[in-house]
């Protein structure tokens, strides 16, 4: 029994320590697993972040890209400027060992030499940069053929090339397909990709592509296994499609250049617009340059001339004169203006006109382009009324056509000018226009009097092929329709019997007017008598205009100088090569005889030079009015003589020789300056 | 309690045993089934898993190929089609078309077409039309010359031919 208690008992004690044990076991396992738990959750609460973007870091890279910048498309959908994939290479020095091996094998693969290779790489690791290019914006044939030059086999590198610390870089290329066409107005976007002239630079929130930050994650080769982009921060670029035609551009630009050569002149422009829908056709400058190599363009090619250049009109103004006296009901096309007199004398100032022969129609006045005739009905008009038939026009404003830079123009309003300036300005003188406002003031005419805010761009359109919504094309009346039908019949003259014979169309009739007027010489203060703006501005058919065309030729140096000359035959070979191309019927009114007028039949625009003449004494002034006395007239006095529906002159001679304000910049002719007093002439240099 | 009662008493609780013993292997071989059915499914499920995951990693790779091969094709159609816009710009061909024999055509040597209603043209008996391009190389005689006068002219002789040519280019009235 003893014996029985005494094994109960020891059966206990070896329970007792197993259980212990067991418990000893337990509680240590507890405590491992707490520990644990503790651990866990201090890695995955506190530490959560640092260890995620750790993890990430090893398997995850960024790569950074550029959404391909928009197309420039023309009205036929012809890619004018896209943008196309390119690889640059580059390479992080710190992860190059031997710089001179490695310039050695670049250099040999891209064909450079290898100091150049070497004296960048080892500055560049010397400094501890770790980015420097190589090779920029190489296509893809080329990429690969380096990767194949500089395939590294004991390296293991997924990625291409297959070299030590050298890597390619996803970038774009702005390629212009067409060259030279239309180069000022596409315009060019500099190495960054951010358009700098043209319509690349004036729709460069439109055209500029968002950059998109895209992670890879990779596996230990490598290799990608998963790619993900966050949502578009921005809307993809746009495409925009312009109003310009290639093929109209090219002739244009062609017969540009021909004329320009021909004429000798310093540069030219030639402008195309669709007078019912204010689209521009085409808009040419010469000189030109490539777009696609604009770092090698002398800076003077690359100005949009047309739009951003300024120039004394001359004669082509008369438009504005005559369509406002119509407007008023002044004058009438068959009214007769006795121009026999041969000059005019405004605010001290003798306007010459070799035109001003006989007693002629206010037609046959704009046909020969009679200075005296549009003096005189702009002194009817008076200050204010020209003024403001200017301002309808489009001059001295810009005319919101979507080009950067766009030259507003000229016109000082009527308190600032001088006792002449309303006769200088009725000649187109005193004042600066840009080409572009001109063809509008003439698209006005053709279109019924009615303007239609010239523009360029024809859509904008989405990724997806979506248009935006189009805006409203701003459409204001400057004159009454009877008043533009009018106008067109004589601006027709000009073209059949006046200064623009060489206009005259083979199969279509023709209108417009002649302009050249002196440039004005900075240097010298005054206008050059040397140098002149030739100017044609026309639309065909005369009666139910398809097209207005602007002609200007900058300074030609040829035989030839006046517009009638120079820039009327560039008009004609656009106008016969573009109008057959829009499907315009001929009109066939156009007799072929016209067409063979020679040079002697073309009365020309140029006035004498201006003489060096000093400003007339008090004398022979008084001397002269008596002998005008005499003969029952003077310059401003000849009411007798003239016509019923000639218009009154206004009050000219009451205005002050005096000038008020010193801010001219406009030219005007050399005579009116040489009949200025030496106090008025420091003024006016000021 | 006395011994006889002590032992049946022990009797009875091996025979309860004895009897509770078979039961109780049944349930372990139950319980064994089970736990082996579970453990096959669960090294089954990391297996699918496993599988999945990897499969997952081959397709995302494939994926990220392809992906990268449309870019590639995406970027070589944009290229192909600078290269058509370059071959289809008015300039190459210009030089195509001379290559192959091709002159451009001008004003003077095409016939105009006018529609039947337009005016009648002029009885060829009284005032016969000459060649257009004859007609356009008399226009050309005469712009060249024109270009034969000299560029540059001094200041002097200018007042002079300019009243020349104003007297020569009067229009014909």
């Amino acid at each position: 029994m003893q014996k029985r208690t005494v094994k109960i008992s020891r059966n206990k004690d070896s329970t007792q320590t197993i259980f212990t044990r067991f418990m000893l076991i337990v509680a240590f396992f507890i405590l491992w697993i707490g520990g644990i738990g503790v651990r866990l959750v201090h890695l995955q609460i506190n530490q959560h972040e640092w260890l995620l973007s750790e993890a990430q870091d090893q398997r995850r890279n960024q790569v950074k890209s550029k959404q391909l910048r928009g197309t420039i498309y023309d009205r036929t959908e012809r890619a004018l400027a896209m943008s196309v994939n390119a690889k640059s290479l580059f390479a992080d020095p710190s992860e190059i060992e031997d710089v001179e091996t490695t310039a050695r094998r670049v250099a040999a693969a891209l064909k450079v030499k290898p100091n150049e290779i070497y004296k960048s790489l080892s500055d560049a690791k010397q400094s501890g940069k770790r980015f420097v290019f190589l090779a920029r914006r190489l296509d893809e044939d080329a990429a690969q053929r380096i990767n194949d030059a500089l395939k590294d086999t004991d390296l293991k590198k997924f990625d291409e090339p297959r070299f030590a610390g050298l890597h390619w870089k996803e970038e774009q290329k702005r390629s212009y397909p067409y060259k030279t066409l239309a180069a000022q107005v596409v315009g060019f976007s500099n190495s960054e990709d951010v358009g700098s002239a043209g319509v690349e630079q004036s729709q460069e929130e439109l055209l500029n592509g968002a950059v998109i930050r895209k992670w890879q994650d990779r596996d230990r080769l490598g290799r990608v296994y998963e790619e993900y982009a966050p949502e578009d921060e921005r809307e993809p670029p746009k495409d925009i499609v312009l109003t310009i035609s290639n093929s109209i551009q090219y002739k244009t630009e062609q017969a540009l250049e021909e004329g320009v050569k021909s004429a000798n002149a310093k540069s030219g422009i030639a402008i195309v617009l669709d007078p019912k829908t204010g689209e521009i056709l085409a808009m040419a400058n010469y000189p030109t340059f490539d777009p696609n190599k604009f770092n090698e363009a002398a800076p003077e090619s690359l100005t949009n001339r047309a739009v951003q250049s300024m120039y004394s009109p001359g004669s082509v103004f008369k438009l504005v004169t005559y369509a406002a006296a119509l407007q008023e009901n002044m004058i009438q096309p068959n009214g007769l203006i006795d121009c026999s007199r041969g000059f005019i004398e405004v605010g001290g100032h003798r306007f010459n006109d070799p035109h001003a022969t006989k007693t002629m129609s206010y037609t046959e006045a704009l046909a020969v382009s009679s200075n005296y005739a549009a003096i005189k009905t702009a002194l009817g008009l008076g200050r204010e009324r020209f003024y403001n038939y200017a301002l309808q026009f489009g001059f001295g404003k810009p005319t919101g056509i979507e080009l950067p830079a766009e030259a507003r123009g000229q016109i000082r309003p009527p308190e600032n000018w001088y006792g002449d300036s309303l006769a200088s300005m009725s000649i187109g003188y005193e004042l600066n226009i840009t080409a572009l406002q001109a063809v509008s003031a003439y698209a006005t005419i053709a279109n019924g009097g009615v303007r239609i805010k010239p523009h360029i761009i024809k859509e904008i359109r989405y990724a997806d092929g979506k248009v935006f919504p189009n805006r409203e094309i701003e459409k204001t009346r400057v004159v009454g329709e009877e008043t533009a039908d009018k106008l067109k019949q004589m601006l027709r003259q000009v073209v059949l019997k006046g200064t623009a014979k060489r206009a005259q169309l083979n199969g279509y009739t023709s209108a417009g007017k002649t302009g050249t007027a002196w440039k004005y010489n900075a240097k010298l203060k005054k206008v050059d008598a040397g140098k002149y703006v030739s100017s044609f501005i026309g639309f065909a058919p005369a009666e139910n205009p398809s097209l207005v065309i602007a002609v200007v030729m900058d300074e030609p140096r040829g035989g030839a100088r006046d517009g009638g000359q120079v820039s009327a035959p560039v008009f004609r070979q656009i106008a016969e090569q573009v109008l057959p191309e829009l499907n315009v019927a001929p009109d066939g009114s156009v007799e072929q005889e016209t067409l063979t007028a020679q040079t002697d039949d073309v009365p020309s625009e140029l006035e004498p030079a201006p003489e060096e003449a000093p400003a007339m004494s008090e004398p022979e002034k008084i001397a002269e009015t008596a002998s005008a006395k005499k003969n029952g007239k003077t310059a401003l006095t000849e009411k007798s003589k003239e016509p019923k529906n000639e218009p009154k002159p206004a009050n000219e001679e009451k205005i002050p020789l005096k000038r008020k304000t010193a801010d001219v910049t406009a030219e005007k002719p050399k005579a009116a300056v040489k009949s200025k007093s030496p106090g008025e002439k420091s003024k006016q240099k000021t | 309690m006395s011994r006889k009662e002590i032992s049946a008493n022990s009797q009875t609780k091996n025979a309860r045993r004895k009897t509770k013993s078979p039961r109780g292997a049944s349930l372990s071989y139950r319980y064994r089934l089970l736990m082996f059915g579970c453990g096959l499914c669960l090294i089954a499920g990391f297996f699918f898993a496993a599988r999945q995951h990897f499969s997952s990693i081959d397709f995302s790779i494939k994926n990220s190929r392809l992906r990268k091969l449309s870019e590639e094709l995406e970027s070589d159609k944009r290229r192909l089609l600078l290269t058509k816009e370059i071959a289809l710009s008015p300039s190459e061909i210009k030089k195509a078309a001379q290559k192959i024999g091709f002159k451009a055509m001008t004003a003077g040597s095409a016939g105009i077409v006018r529609p039947a209603a337009a005016k009648p043209a002029k009885p060829r008996a009284e005032k016969p039309d000459a060649p257009k391009s004859k007609q356009s190389e008399a226009i050309k005689a005469a712009e060249a010359a024109t270009e034969k006068v000299p560029a540059k002219k001094t200041r002097e002789e200018k007042p002079a031919e300019a009243k020349i040519k104003r007297e020569t280019s009067q229009p014909a009235k």
